[in-house]
């Protein structure tokens, strides 16, 4: 190897853990190595920059995180959850079903994990308590539900591997209803099954027809927003991309006009916050497309490749070689610099196995996502901690059976490529 | 010297939050009409998505300032979290390499500026717009993470010199 | 889902040449005018001796066609095989094959081409760039592929046509009063699916290779221009590069570019044929219609005639039409 390629990579993972912010990271590497070590003129790393960011799929991440942040501000997310409590906060361990089924909710609008885990997370792990479920077991669950936010579709990782891969992004959505069921109906069954032993637990009473019927027209307008997207992406009326336009004015709409929970003067703040959060994760984008550069240039993908097809020679071996390297990485890194940096040295390995571009990248997201709720360094591990004023070891423990489960479906879809790429193939005529 | 900070801070915050919002919602705008137009009639936007894209270009960067002033920017923060001895130097070391990237942004930029404003051909491809206005927000991104970072700089030295705050009050 | 690249790999080892050539396209190296660069590559090498090898990489492997005419003027990339929509941006005289019905056939490509006057000062254009044009290929003839027929202008104005990034084709466009959205190639497939889109503004070749006439099913015989790509060469590199060494470079460049002019021609027709053959229709524009577009865009002639060189323009023209 190289001697240039370890010092660009020390120089990569000694500035990342001396938590120098993740973008200067990538852009001071790919600036070495393009300027040093190739001998290419330095301002380039101007033009990769400005170039990285003037791409119409962005849009998606700015708008889906614009959107999410009004259903926060406003009061749909509440709505969801009523309705999720509504419809199965009676069984055994219902209230925790709830919780999964809102998550799944919120998971069809938000593009994000963390803001499901501070909008649900926040309200369900107190209820629970209250309600005399387990501290532990409700910590658990509600610190890995929402996974759901990044595998339900709109998914804010997807997209941009949909855009690094140039895959198509609406066939690529509907690989994540089925998987996003799947984790839900795992975890809901524990949590029935688990429940069902503790007599303490508070049971809500069955609801009547007309509790019912009242609950679904009071959220009748917050459960019309992934059917707005959804429908308007699959019946042609604006694209995937246009699709968070859209979510943004209806939302909007919604909050201010039906609900009357949002005022003007918030519309503003709600705007720079969104506007702020989406530049920390497109601006990763940027950088990353500088380092992206480098390694261009130098064609490290392609020696990457070679290196792991003269290793490795089973595809089996491969994904499940290259799914636990993504879930050690997933231990230390956020799933949006985790999909942009390694999705340009992973995906043209796919093709020398035989695997399907979009079964792959779904596998990316479920793994990358299982990594929110890893220690040392899960996001929502430490706003659970938060949440319930425990510390991480304690909340370490309480997900542990739920990260059992999430790996378990992770294992399911991964030599199950049948049912993560049925939609896709059924409702858009997807020829992998 | 604390008001010149203070009236600095304010004055950076409100560029940012303005141009932000201004920008957020003329591309909201924007792409919403060119769905409806497209739908409704004959005519349709075709600006629309290059206003789209440099607004998510300039969010980007004009976020990237505001996202110091609220210690949003990722990092992976591993070993501080694990070690917290190694917490205030690489507080430093993390400042400094802001401080150098935004020196970088300064320097690279306004060339790349200057090359851009002499080639007559840099326009952008559906408005025209000469595209030197859009590089030239780099290195002004640069000079505002740079006195974003040293205000940072100096809260976190005044914190650590107050006798009320140590390693457990975070 | 295989990689398209990997049958291309040159048969020899590259890693002890004294110089490397990188050179940049955004298609499908099946497209003749785009496999061209590995041909060159390998007619290079052997001429060489294995001292100049030509690093070709297609599919926009180094990024959109703006990126890397930045990085050409920079010389991160050293040539590019610039779509003639593209090239437009670098210098306006090199939007002359864009231009309605003026070099508008494989036939005109190569006269232009053959008059050492006119080409040489096309060729010369891009320099304040610090870029010269060195050649063309071609990729076949511009037309509409739409989802419904198009059998007149009135149909064409029920349409919604993708155009690319140009601001010749904007101005064209609309003298034409066509509808018209401009999108990035990669967002073309899911509009087109979705019918964001109805209408394309391509070749035959490209939107039968790429699987566009899978969803657009009518092809209009528009026959208005080329789709060419240029290739350019960033000027300070070349003249660094041995004097020799630079011989062979132009050399081969000029005698595969011509061979893949001949190439594009010969399959234009097979990619009808086949397109043909899977059900979709080619449509013949009227000559009335024809000249109607000629005189619709009369405007853009006038407008680009000035940027162009209103002299220059009207010289290309008579030599053109003899
Ligand atoms: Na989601
Ligand atoms: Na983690």
């Amino acid at each position: 190897m190289d001697t240039s390629y370890l010092i660009i990579l020390a120089l990569l993972l000694g500035a990342l853990a001396a938590t120098v912010p993740v973008f200067i990271v990538l852009f001071f590497v790919g600036l070495a190595g393009l300027g040093y070590f190739i001998g290419i003129d330095p301002m380039i790393v101007i033009e990769v920059l400005y170039r990285s960011m003037d791409k119409f799929a962005l849009i998606v991440v700015l708008f889906f995180v614009l959107c999410g942040n009004i259903m926060t501000t406003g009061s749909i997310v509440e709505k969801l959850i009523k309705t999720a409590n509504v419809l199965v906060g009676s069984l055994p361990g219902g209230l925790a079903m709830a919780g999964i089924l809102a998550c799944g909710f919120f998971g069809a609008i938000s593009g994000s994990t963390v803001a499901t885990v501070v909008a649900i997370g926040g309200f369900m792990i107190p209820a629970l308590i209250r309600h005399r479920y387990p501290e532990q077991f409700s910590i658990g669950v509600m610190t890995t539900a929402p996974i759901l936010g990044v595998v339900i579709p709109p998914s804010i990782a997807m997209i941009l591997y949909a855009m690094v891969t140039n895959v198509s992004l609406e066939a690529f959505f509907l690989t994540g209803f089925m998987p996003g069921l799947l984790i839900m109906a795992a975890m809901s069954l524990y949590a029935y099954f688990y429940c069902r032993r503790l007599p303490d637990i508070d049971l809500a009473p069955k609801p009547s027809p007309a509790e019912v019927f009242k609950t679904l027209k009071d959220s009748f307008w917050a459960l019309m927003l992934p059917v707005i997207i959804f429908g308007g992406i699959y019946s042609g009326l604006f694209t995937a991309n246009e699709a968070a336009v859209v979510a943004c004015f209806y939302a909007f709409f919604v909050e201010i006009v039906i609900h009357r929970d949002m005022k003007l003067t918030q519309v503003k703040k709600v705007v720079v916050s969104s506007a702020v959060t989406s530049s920390t994760l497109l601006i990763i984008v940027a950088g990353a497309s500088v380092f992206g550069e480098y390694l261009t240039f130098e064609q490290i993908p392609g020696q990457i490749t070679n290196a792991v097809v003269s290793n490795i020679h089973s595809q089996w071996i491969f994904l499940l070689a290259v799914g636990i390297i993504l879930l050690l990485i997933g231990m230390f890194m956020d799933i949006i610099s985790a999909t942009i940096i390694l999705t340009p040295i992973l995906y043209p390995m796919l093709s020398r196995f035989g695997i399907d571009p979009m079964h792959f990248g779904l596998l990316m997201t479920v793994n990358l996502g299982i990594g929110y709720a890893t220690p040392p360094l899960g996001v929502s591990l430490y706003i659970a901690g938060t949440v319930a004023n425990r510390n991480i070891l304690y909340v370490t423990k309480a997900v542990a059976p739920f990260l059992l489960i999430q790996l378990g479906v992770l294992l399911v879809l991964t030599f199950w490529p049948d049912f993560v790429l049925f939609l896709p193939r059924w409702l858009y005529g997807y020829g992998g | 010297m604390k008001r010149a900070f203070r009236f600095l801070d304010r004055l950076l915050g409100h560029v940012e939050d303005w141009s932000l919002f201004t920008a957020v919602m003329m591309a909201l705008f924007a792409a919403m009409t060119n769905i409806i137009l497209r739908k409704t009639t004959d005519i349709s936007l075709y600006w629309s998505d290059e206003v789209v894209r440099k607004v998510i270009f300039f969010t980007t960067f004009m976020g990237a300032s505001a996202a110091i002033r609220r210690r949003a920017l990722i990092r992976i923060d591993a070993v501080p979290q694990l070690l917290p001895i190694f917490h205030k130097p690489l507080t430093v070391l993390s400042h400094v390499a802001v401080l150098v990237f935004a020196g970088i942004m300064i320097w690279l930029g306004l060339g790349m500026t200057i090359l851009v404003y002499d080639d007559p051909f840099a326009r952008t491809s559906t408005l025209q717009i000469p595209e030197w206005y859009f590089y030239s927000l780099l290195p002004l991104v640069g000079f505002m993470m740079f006195i974003r970072t040293c205000m940072q700089i100096v809260e976190d030295w005044q914190d650590w010199r107050s006798p009320t705050s140590d390693e457990e009050g975070a | 889902q295989s990689d398209p690249t990997a049958a291309w790999q040159p048969s020899f080892d590259p890693s002890k040449a004294e110089h490397t050539y990188i050179l940049s396209n955004i298609s499908h190296p099946a497209i003749e005018g785009v496999g061209v660069g590995y041909r060159i590559r390998d007619k290079v090498w052997e001429r060489s001796n294995g001292r100049l090898y030509v690093d070709f990489r297609p599919l926009a492997q180094l990024g959109g066609e703006r990126d890397v005419i930045s990085k050409l003027r920079m010389g991160a990339v050293h040539g590019m095989l610039s779509s003639s929509v593209a090239a437009a941006n670098v210098a306006d005289k090199l939007g002359i094959v864009n231009l309605p019905y003026v070099v508008d056939t494989f036939e005109k490509l190569d006269k232009f081409i053959q008059d050492e006057e006119l080409f040489e000062e096309f060729r010369q254009s891009p320099r304040r760039q610090g870029v010269i044009a060195v050649d063309i290929t071609s990729y076949g003839t511009y037309g509409w592929a739409t989802t419904k027929p198009v059998r007149s202008l009135e149909d064409a104005r029920g349409v919604n046509f993708r155009i690319a990034e140009a601001p010749v084709n904007i101005d064209i466009y609309r003298a034409w009063g066509n509808r018209f959205t401009v999108m990035p190639w990669p967002d073309v497939p899911q509009a087109l699916q979705t019918g964001v889109i109805d209408g394309l503004d391509h070749t035959p070749t490209v939107s039968n290779i790429t699987g566009k006439f899978d969803v657009a099913k009518y092809f209009t015989e528009v026959n208005y221009a080329q789709g060419l790509f240029i290739h350019l060469i960033n000027e300070r590199w070349l003249n660094r590069l041995p004097a020799d060494l630079r011989e062979i470079l132009l050399d081969v460049i000029a005698e595969e570019s011509a061979k893949s002019r001949e190439l594009a021609r010969i399959q234009h027709e097979e990619q009808i044929a086949a397109a043909k053959a899977k059900g979709v229709e080619f449509i013949p524009l009227s000559a009335a219609d024809r000249q109607r577009l000629i005189e619709l865009a009369e405007p853009v002639y006038k407008t680009w005639g000035e940027r162009i060189g209103a002299d220059y323009l009207q010289r290309v023209r008579d030599s053109l039409e003899k």
